[in-house]
């Protein structure tokens, strides 16, 4: 709540700012939610009136000077649409070239089918190939940083160009940063964190990739019973989430695990409200218990029809297409 | 006194509008404002409705409304061929954040050449014959001008919708100023994006008697605000979406598609066992009672309702959705699919 007074506009003079309390408004929630047309009606009788106008219009302009603009379709269609590889062409595919930079990609699956080895490869990938930062956000300690210079090797092909890019590599091992957190609050208060300085710009972040996994281990535990505020938690991880994606356009991977449905069908531990949050959902699972092979197919996308499926492989240097062997250089 | 009351009594006896303008007015104000093609196509709408169209996640909903749109945008004609649009501003509130653009693109794309399509048949050539005719520089001024009219603003919570809705007067003047016409379609994707974070705030107390934007006295102001720009502009139309939250959570996730191989057989089974075509769609709606949670103002705004359903497996390769109108009621269910070139009726048997 912050009261209209402090907002130091200059056409809030102390008569005016009178007139405001006299009909009930002092904070900017009370502003907002008052019916201005009824109250300018009544300011009209008033010696102030023409003051009054000009403080509405001002704050108004104020307010509105804090959001973001209207923005035209053709300047919106003239934008274009990054991608940032996962390095497996059988998933870079399926999603048309990777994740989609400003939208958020949720990974849906049981334990053990490679939600985490996916997110792994696109911070390997991503630090690597696009030679941008990433932040890997860790909630379960599964990260592995010799597992992600694994993938490094994998996405290089051979150990002779290791050898020869051994310092372009640790560049990249050092543009990802994981960072560890175990609770819904300081998930919270590290996302926005994130936003209040790529927001300033204080320094000329080449952060593109935030990566969370998993999202749900944070959040449901705040969930269940019959209080509304775990649900308000929730949304609150996904607004600041669907904020860093538009505003800054970062591409936002998140992971989401699997709970026992009805009849032992799996569904997603964070369903209903949350499934308004991603803008694609991809389901994991593993084609059967003794082969290397996954599946994964699209439950939710915006851009373009679903029930679209493929497969692929978790090798020792990352994720392959299954229709490919690993290179036995690298065994 | 008494001269002001004579004055008044004289300004109210004076002819305010002749029977032919208002004529005018009544009959504009009763054309659809956009174009009706399916799932609206059963229901008139006009300026001043307001239509709710709810369903869950993934069921069609922004694919309606971008469908609305491109009919808002596009020109009437185009170089003397049809194009069925009605050539007005739109603005579009994403309180979602998932409005895609691209898709928007494409899907005007597609909706031009389909127009454009009939002189192609007639020619029976391979090359579309408007491309050569026109040239690819005319059709991509087409879409950058259908395109202009669009305007999209997101919002992050409720405190920037307010402000928006607040500010949009002078924004529609502008718009009115540049394209010549009022704005025609104002659209809200979705409705209770901020269900849960208003409800919290209701249970945080609120000291002293200020009000907090709670659920309720957000949904009134927003209603007001609404209501205050429908007097203004009498032929706008409101669109908006509402998520609906099922009461019956175990349901939801068979309603999704491709989970797994066994699943999607399951659900073939049920699919295709069941009888006739409406005893298939009864079954669907069980255990999908969908639980209103929006406040009674918001309620009370909505003239009009559909409920799209989906999407479910119809055994081919393409999956059905379907819609139905809730206010006015109707027993009559649409299906309809989604493809890559938007929404189609589903024809035959499924």
């Amino acid at each position: 709540m912050v009261l209209l007074e402090n907002l130091k506009l200059p056409s809030f003079t102390p008569a005016v700012r009178a007139f405001f309390a006299a009909e009930g408004i002092v904070t900017v929630e009370d502003f907002v939610l008052h019916d201005l047309h009824k109250f300018l009606a009544v300011a009209e009788q008033s010696p102030v009136s023409a003051d009054v106008k000009e403080a509405v219009t001002e704050a108004l302009s104020y307010l509105e000077n804090l959001q973001e603009k209207w923005k035209g379709g053709l300047g919106l269609s003239q934008q274009g649409v990054r991608y940032l590889s996962l390095g497996c062409r059988s998933i870079d595919e399926l999603l048309q070239g990777g994740i989609q930079e400003g939208t958020l990609t949720e990974l849906v699956g049981a334990s053990s089918t490679g939600k985490t080895q996916i997110c792994m490869q696109a911070a390997a990938c991503a630090a690597y190939n696009h030679q941008c930062s990433v932040i890997f956000v860790d909630t379960c300690g599964a990260f592995s940083s010799q597992r992600v210079a694994h993938m490094l090797g994998g996405i290089l092909g051979s150990l002779l160009q290791v050898e020869d890019q051994r310092t372009e590599l640790t560049s990249a091992l050092k543009r990802i940063e994981r960072i560890a957190v175990f609770d819904v609050f300081a998930l919270l208060t590290f996302l926005q964190g994130i936003y209040d300085t790529l927001q300033a710009g204080a320094e000329k972040n080449r952060l593109r990739l935030l990566i969370i996994d998993s999202v749900s281990s944070v959040i449901s535990p705040v969930l269940g019973g019959n209080h509304s505020q775990g649900h308000a938690l929730m949304i609150s991880v996904g607004q600041i989430l669907k904020k860093l994606a538009a505003r800054q356009r970062l591409a936002i991977l998140i992971t989401n695990h699997t709970v026992a449905g009805i009849g032992s069908h799996p569904r997603p531990a964070l369903g209903g409200s949350w499934k308004a949050v991603p803008h694609t959902r991809l389901m994991l699972s593993h084609e059967s218990p003794r082969s290397d092979i996954y599946r994964m197919s699209i439950l939710k996308q915006t851009s373009m029809s679903c029930s679209k499926q493929t497969t692929f492989r978790i090798g020792k240097a990352g994720l392959l297409p299954s229709d490919t062997r690993e290179n036995a250089t690298e065994l | 006194m008494a001269a002001t009351s004579k004055e008044e009594i004289l300004q109210w006896l004076e002819v305010s509008e002749s029977a032919k303008t208002m004529l005018k007015r009544v009959v504009e104000r009763q054309q659809p404002s956009i174009a009706p093609l399916p799932p609206l196509h059963r229901v008139a709408l006009h300026g001043g409705h307001v239509l709710e169209v709810a369903g869950p996640s993934g069921s069609g909903k922004s694919e309606i409304m971008l469908q609305a749109i491109i009919s808002c945008i596009l020109p009437k004609e185009w170089q003397g061929h049809k194009l069925g649009g009605s050539e007005k501003p739109a603005v579009f509130f994403d309180l979602d954040c998932h409005f895609d653009m691209m898709r928007l693109v494409k899907l005007l794309h597609f909706r031009v050449r389909d127009s454009l399509g009939a002189l192609e048949k007639m020619s029976g050539r391979a090359v579309p014959a408007w491309s050569l005719a026109m040239g690819v520089e005319s059709l991509d001024e087409l879409l950058a001008t259908s395109l202009k009219r669009f305007n999209l603003r997101r919002c992050f919570n409720s405190f920037d919708f307010l402000v928006a809705l607040k500010t949009l007067r002078p924004f529609l003047k502008d718009l009115e100023m540049e394209h010549g016409s009022s704005p025609q379609l104002l659209i809200i994707d979705s409705v209770g994006a901020f269900y849960w974070l208003d409800r919290a705030v209701r249970s945080a107390s609120s000291g002293k008697g200020r009000k907090t934007l709670s659920l309720h006295s957000v949904s009134e102001a927003v209603v007001r605000e609404l209501s205050q720009l429908v007097c203004t502009y009498p032929t706008l139309l409101i669109l908006a979406t509402k998520t609906i939250i099922h009461g019956d959570t175990t349901k939801e996730y068979s309603n999704q598609v491709g989970s797994s191989i066994i699943d999607r057989n399951q659900r073939d089974e049920t699919f295709l066992g069941a009888g006739s075509s409406a005893s298939k769609a009864r079954s669907w709606k069980q255990g999908q009672s969908h639980r209103e949670y929006m406040p009674a103002a918001w309620q009370g705004f909505v003239t009009h309702r559909l409920l799209v359903q989906g999407p479910f497996d119809s055994g081919r390769e393409s999956l059905i959705f379907t819609a139905k109108w809730d206010l006015p009621p109707s027993d009559r269910e649409d299906r309809f699919i989604i493809s890559d070139s938007g929404i189609e009726l589903a024809s035959g048997r499924f």
